[in-house]
């Protein structure tokens, strides 16, 4: 069956006369215009070229060639409209044309707007493949980005030089506690911006969303930083001289977006893209994150140990232990624990300490919060007091079990205390006061409340197993604060708070370490020995290892502040364990 | 260059378009297109829906465009001027890249300001790549009279843009 219809070949004759088209030896096409007769061989109609110009004589019957037949018509106002044509594959033989295949447009037939709406979906594969390339080629053309993180809508740009995996993924060198770094811990979705390659020079910027996470693997890690000093020979020395604070970022790329003036494109790579279980997981994952960061619950165990050690004295004396009450009073000092510190880190950046502070570990400068744009000012202080109102809350309920508000007065003075001890007028910590102060709301205070609780009495005769406990519980507690606060000296000093380290001097602060170490364990033996607290708190001397190296570490190290890092978590344990330890002894002691 | 060829190349309105994948084993494609000339250039634009000649330049960058059809061009004379050459696609900006070439489309296709209004409805038709096609040989045909011989310019230089 012929593919030249009659329909077809009447509408040719409306047509101006065919361009013949056809590749010439050197590759370039040749098209030429032809006259044609429909002429009948072999039973099929078909196109007869009548006057095959010279250019195109010879030409082989194999060779492939087409025939346009086109037409627009002038338009009265200028230009031309109303465009159609038939183009038609084949090859020709002594001017007889072997049709192939047959198509064409007739605008009066088929609109334009018709005609685009179905290339359309062709138009969009090819732009998928366009926002790929230029997806691909701009992160590949780059090794620096500007990198964008926000948290609570304060948002922090940073330029970051980075290396790329044969995946796709990109990596970076932060330092922590560099704002962006910090965010990154809080929320991972990020924003980079790129500049495409020349290729695509219209195009200004590229915008791209990433997932950001953490490399921990040490080889993998060590990899990343050869790969990046190849870049940049510096990162090494950087590396070894910040080891403890450095971080390599992995960056996902999954989404880009672009626009060249007004015109938004979106490009996305769903393998990559966070699945809404991810999504949900992060988000109910950074919010803990969030108030577990700002409120530095790691440190928590500095008021949960005296609630416990305080409960514990109140089973060793009594025989009885309400959960209940010791639940609520766990609660509360957490509550007014986490009240006390958020409150602390926005009076520590009103007094410029916290931004004076610029050393990067978890012992120094606060939870760093509003210094790295995780939260406002405002919203730290608020927070902050909701934490104490809610806390304060329970302490009422706490003071309203037993008569006399014994529970109130304690929790004036520990409210008091946590307040002023940054907050103006009275600054009890700029005042040289910071150690008295944390060794009395750490110490005594939560260890007697927790024990009046228990028993409704701090008569002495009772009470006597609660004083003996909270003197070594309070101390060490306060030796924690006296560590940290080798790290903050410069920036105490800056902002005029005259810590013990800031008016002895780290030298002799470092010896004056181990006496005070020394004190608890020599106060645990006599209390022992005047049969105040039961033989079993002996155990709290299993410590006494960790209290000699973490000496001997404070002798050598004290100048050193990333070295003396260990020595900052030394106390801490030291503290835990001992808390700890004579619980048990307690706990022992009640049943022995 | 011979003044009627320089006449025809800058009033002619549209020309066909030759591409193709792989010369001999594919067949050649022939677009009618509007076209513009800058700068002893020809230049086409084509939006990302119809990209089938965009991407067989990608691959292959000879290409042909022939102006025989003097429709709407204002001449009477009916010459025929072929045009072998390089091309190459800009597609550093399918947004606005094309753009500088607005005034002079809507001089040679006044009903396509319809569809410049209708930009926010067909974003897709609006982006397109910029097709330069860069002259290695033209030949000629004086009133179209194909039975002679063409003459021929070979562009070692740029004999075209003088």
């Amino acid at each position: 069956m012929s593919l030249l219809t009659e329909e077809i070949i009447q509408k040719l004759a409306t047509l101006e006369k065919p361009v013949l088209t056809f590749h010439g030896d050197d590759g370039y096409p040749v098209s030429v215009p032809v006259d044609y007769e429909v002429v009948e061989t072999s039973g099929k109609r078909t196109i007869k070229i009548t006057n095959l110009p010279k250019i195109a004589q010879g030409l082989a019957p194999t060779k492939k060639i087409s025939l346009l037949f086109n037409k627009v018509d002038e338009l009265e106002q200028g230009g031309y409209g109303n465009r159609r044509y038939v183009q038609i594959y084949g090859y020709v033989n002594n001017g007889i044309v072997d049709i192939k295949e047959v198509k064409g447009w007739d605008e009066n037939e088929l609109d334009f707007l018709s005609l685009v709406q179905r290339a359309i979906p062709r138009g969009k594969k090819y732009l998928k493949e366009y926002n790929e390339r230029l997806f691909h080629t701009t992160l590949k053309s780059n090794d620096t980005a500007k990198l964008i993180t926000s948290v609570d809508g304060i948002v922090q740009l940073r330029e970051i030089q980075y290396v790329m995996d044969d995946d796709m993924n990109l990596y970076f060198l932060g330092q922590f506690p560099e704002p962006s770094i910090r965010q990154l811990d809080v929320n991972p979705n990020v924003k980079l911006l790129l500049t495409p390659p020349e290729e695509f020079q219209g195009i200004r910027e590229v915008e791209v969303d990433a997932r950001a996470s953490f490399v921990k693997d040490k080889e993998k890690k060590e990899e990343l930083i050869s790969k990046l000093a190849e870049k940049d020979p510096a990162v090494y020395t950087i590396v070894h001289q910040l080891a403890q604070t450095t971080r390599i970022v992995k960056l996902i790329p999954y989404r880009m977006k672009y626009g060249a003036k007004t015109e938004l494109e979106t490009h996305e790579v769903p393998e990559k893209k966070p699945t809404l279980g991810t999504q949900i997981k992060q988000a109910i994952g950074t919010r803990m994150k969030y108030w577990l960061f700002a409120s530095r619950a790691p440190f928590f165990t500095a008021s949960i140990i005296p609630v416990i050690v305080g409960s514990v004295a109140a089973f060793y004396a009594t025989g009885t232990f309400n959960w209940g009450i010791f639940l609520w009073t766990f609660l509360g000092i957490i509550l007014i624990h986490a009240g006390a510190n958020i409150i602390n880190d926005y009076f520590d950046h009103t007094s410029s300490n916290d931004e004076y502070n610029i050393l990067g570990s978890p012992f120094n400068g606060g939870s760093r919060f509003i210094q790295s744009g995780l939260a406002s000012p405002a919203k730290i202080l608020i927070s902050g007091m909701l934490l104490l109102l809610a806390g304060g809350i329970i302490g009422l309920y706490l003071d309203s079990i037993y008569p006399g508000h014994t529970i109130l007065i304690i929790g004036l003075i520990g409210g008091f205390l946590a307040f002023f001890y940054t907050a103006p007028p009275l600054r009890l910590a700029y005042h040289g006061l910071g150690d008295i102060v944390i060794a009395i709301t750490f110490g005594p205070l939560p260890v007697l409340g927790a024990f009046y609780l228990q028993t409704g009495t701090l008569g002495f005769e009772l009470s006597q197993y609660a004083w003996a406990a909270s003197v070594p519980i309070g101390v060490l507690v306060a030796l924690i604060l006296y560590v940290n606060s080798f790290q903050d000296m410069d920036a105490d000093e800056l902002s005029g708070k005259r810590t013990s380290i800031v008016r002895l001097g780290k030298k002799t602060a470092s010896k004056l370490y181990p006496w005070l170490l020394g004190f608890v364990y020599v106060w645990i033996v006599i209390m022992v020995a005047l049969s105040v607290l039961p033989w079993a708190v002996l155990l709290a001397l299993a410590t006494l290892p960790l209290a000699i190296k973490a000496s001997k570490g404070i002798q050598n190290l004290y100048a050193k502040i990333y070295d003396l890092l260990p020595v900052n978590v030394t106390t801490i344990g030291i503290h835990f364990l001992v808390g700890i330890l004579i619980a048990v002894g307690f706990v022992i002691g009640s049943y022995v | 260059m011979e003044e009627w060829i320089k006449q025809t190349l800058e009033n002619y309105v549209i020309g066909e378009l030759t591409t193709s994948l792989k010369p001999g084993t594919t067949w050649p494609r022939t677009y009618p297109m509007l076209y513009f000339y800058e700068n002893g250039e020809l230049v086409v634009t084509s939006s990302v829906v119809f990209s089938g000649k965009v991407s067989q330049i990608k691959k292959n960058p000879k290409v042909s465009l022939l102006l025989s059809n003097n429709t709407a061009s204002g001449m009477k004379e009916r010459h025929v001027v072929l045009v072998q050459g390089d091309a190459t696609v800009d597609e550093s900006d399918l947004d606005h890249g094309w753009e500088k070439y607005k005034e002079a489309w809507l001089k040679k296709e006044p009903l396509i300001k319809y569809y410049f209004d209708m930009r926010n409805a067909l974003p897709e038709f609006w982006k397109r790549s910029v097709i330069r096609i860069k002259p290695k040989r033209i030949m000629a045909w004086k009133n179209g009279d194909m039975s002679q011989d063409p003459i021929i310019y070979e562009m070692e230089d740029d004999v075209i843009a003088n």
